[in-house]
């Protein structure tokens, strides 16, 4: 049984104050909090574990090795990723797409090739694939956004071609919460034998992921959006892919031998995990999945959804706010902004109440461009919020109105 | 953290500002402009100067921006009005030594208008203070860059 109130338990910012009110946290989609278990995994490996991984000899540095390793396992099952070596720590989704861009860039690009992206794009997924082109003289085609802030599937299907090397999207929208049918535009691409790339930064906290059955080339996503902490994500690339892509970073720990006549490299996991890692990240991350496993997690997922609908219900009777990306199928984040009241505003007036939102253009220009908007508010929720927070921040927004004589 | 006063940053000077900007809209004639930009948030806002002789005869601008920055913006452009480019460089040395400690009563200088008091509540919003030098970072920008 799902219990928002045990489940904040867990989560010890939550009983914090902020401006002398409780914390009401709906910057979830920015980064999630940490349940009491993260916390102590991180700790306690400093406390009691802390050596180097697959360096030392000495037990200490062995039973790193171990856990540092396990985690790998622990990601591959939570994901259902076929092979454990098909998961790569990387320090978020930017790195793990910056690694896979850097790649294409260098080992499968050439002139005349197209990469396929959207405009409801992070600015993570769309600036490495700017460079990659400019570095590879590919050209880069962006799938367009509709009224509502549901992807054209129509023009999809029509700028999928022979030259497409690699289709990129967002599975969950950070900016509007739309939620794209990735089976069938996976489905679409790959009947063109075009691989596809899926920024998961959202999703994996909000859906079950089953990468097997969803048959992408690649999946990233960023630990602190997963209830993790922050500096640690994962690539997770199908092994003939990996295994074509060339390093990203190089130096210690993804070398197989070093030698002045030629340096030969690890395979996979190890060949892209060049320095020493974020150790303790990693075993936080993999409390943090392990925390998932241990909540009833398809009733977090459903009292997520009653929230998204009844904060849709609750913000759209406030005269004078419209919701910006109405598609059918949205995870529980809304943005919103006001006739006359700039999102800054809002954001600060809300921040007096102790109300911790996001504002701006959530690091997709191009998407808030299309709507002719410089910046919105955005309200993101996650399975330990409430209805009365939503009643907070409606009576806080209808408080900000009248303070403005809106 | 302790409580912040939310009506201390939305001064009634502030707001009247943001509401019904002075100055609002483009030059017909001008011979520097710049649009400036708050990457972090999106702000935007184009400022129209018109130099003769040394001297600022007249600012106009345009924006897409919170109320702190069109306060901002209104009110600089009162305060610019006929005012040498000497002045101009002391004035903006005036607004951002104040608005880097808002609060420190040694740090405000009357030359540069009392009005500008207003912002004195950036002290503890300090994520808004690069809302309210964002108008003055563009006139910079603005005169180092001659329309052609
Ligand atoms: C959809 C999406 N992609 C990419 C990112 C970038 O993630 P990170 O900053 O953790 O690398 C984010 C985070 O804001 C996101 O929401």
């Amino acid at each position: 049984m799902f219990d928002v109130q045990s489940i904040r338990n867990d989560f010890p910012i939550l009983s914090t104050l902020m401006n002398e009110k409780p914390l009401v946290y709906l910057d979830n989609a920015s980064t999630s909090q940490k349940p009491s278990v993260v916390i102590d995994a991180v700790s306690s490996f400093y406390k009691k574990s802390n050596s180097n991984i697959h360096r030392g000899v000495f037990k200490l540095s062995e039973q790193s090795t171990e856990k540092y390793e396990t985690a790998r396992n622990t990601m591959a099952n939570f994901l259902n990723a076929n092979k454990r070596e098909e998961i790569i720590f990387t320090k978020g989704v930017t790195e793990a797409i910056n690694l896979i861009a850097n790649g294409f860039a260098h080992s499968i690009l050439n002139k005349g090739d197209e990469i396929l992206i959207t405009e409801m794009e992070h600015h993570a997924n769309i600036v490495p694939w700017q460079i990659a082109c400019e570095q590879s003289g590919a050209t880069l085609k962006i799938v367009p956004v509709l009224d509502d802030g549901s992807l054209d599937i129509e023009t999809f299907s029509k700028l999928l071609n022979k030259r497409t090397k690699l289709f990129c999207v967002v599975h969950i929208s950070n900016a509007l919460g739309t939620i794209n049918p990735i089976e069938e535009l996976i489905n679409k691409a790959h009947q063109m034998d075009v691989p596809v790339l899926i920024d998961g930064a959202q999703s994996a906290s909000h859906l079950n992921i089953d990468l097997q059955s969803l048959d992408c080339e690649f999946f990233v996503l960023s630990g602190h959006k997963l209830f993790g902490p922050t500096g640690v994500g994962i690539l997770y690339g199908k092994e003939c892919w990996l295994e074509k892509l060339p390093p990203y970073q190089s130096g210690g720990d993804m070398i197989e031998k070093v030698d002045f006549g030629g340096t030969k490299y690890k395979s996979i996991p190890g060949k892209f995990e060049a320095g020493t890692p974020n150790i303790s990240g990693v075993l936080g991350l993999s409390k943090a999945v392990n925390y998932l496993c241990s909540i009833d997690f398809q009733g977090a997922i459903s009292h997520e959804n009653k929230l998204l609908e009844y904060a849709t219900k609750t913000l759209e009777s406030i005269p004078g706010l419209r919701i910006i990306g109405t598609a059918s199928d949205k995870a529980s984040i809304i943005s919103f902004v006001f006739n006359g009241i700039h999102a800054h505003d809002v954001g600060t007036f809300l921040d007096a109440g102790g109300i911790a939102i996001r504002t701006g253009h959530h690091c997709t220009m191009p998407l808030l461009k299309r709507f002719s908007l410089p910046a919105t508010a955005r309200a993101s929720f996650s399975f330990y919020n409430t209805f009365e927070e939503i009643d907070i921040l409606s009576n806080n927004l209808r408080a900000m109105k009248r303070y403005f004589h809106d | 953290m302790t409580k912040v006063d939310i009506a201390s940053l939305y001064h009634n000077i502030i707001i009247d500002h943001a509401k019904s900007p002075d100055n609002y809209g483009k030059l017909d004639t001008y011979t520097h402009f710049y649009e400036g930009h708050n990457a972090l948030c999106g702000d935007k806002i184009i400022v129209y100067l018109k130099v003769e002789d040394s001297k600022i005869k007249e600012m106009k601008f345009e924006s897409a921006a919170c109320a702190i920055c069109n306060a901002s913006s209104s009110m600089l452009s009162d305060r610019v009005k006929d005012i040498s480019i000497k002045e101009w460089e002391s004035i903006l040395s005036y607004f951002r030594r104040f608005i880097a400690s808002p609060q420190n009563p040694l740090s405000f200088n009357n030359r540069l208008g009392k009005s500008f008091l207003a912002f004195k509540a950036l002290e503890d919003f300090p994520a808004r203070k690069k809302c309210a030098l964002l108008p003055w970072e563009t006139l910079e920008y603005a005169l180092s860059e001659k329309v052609n």
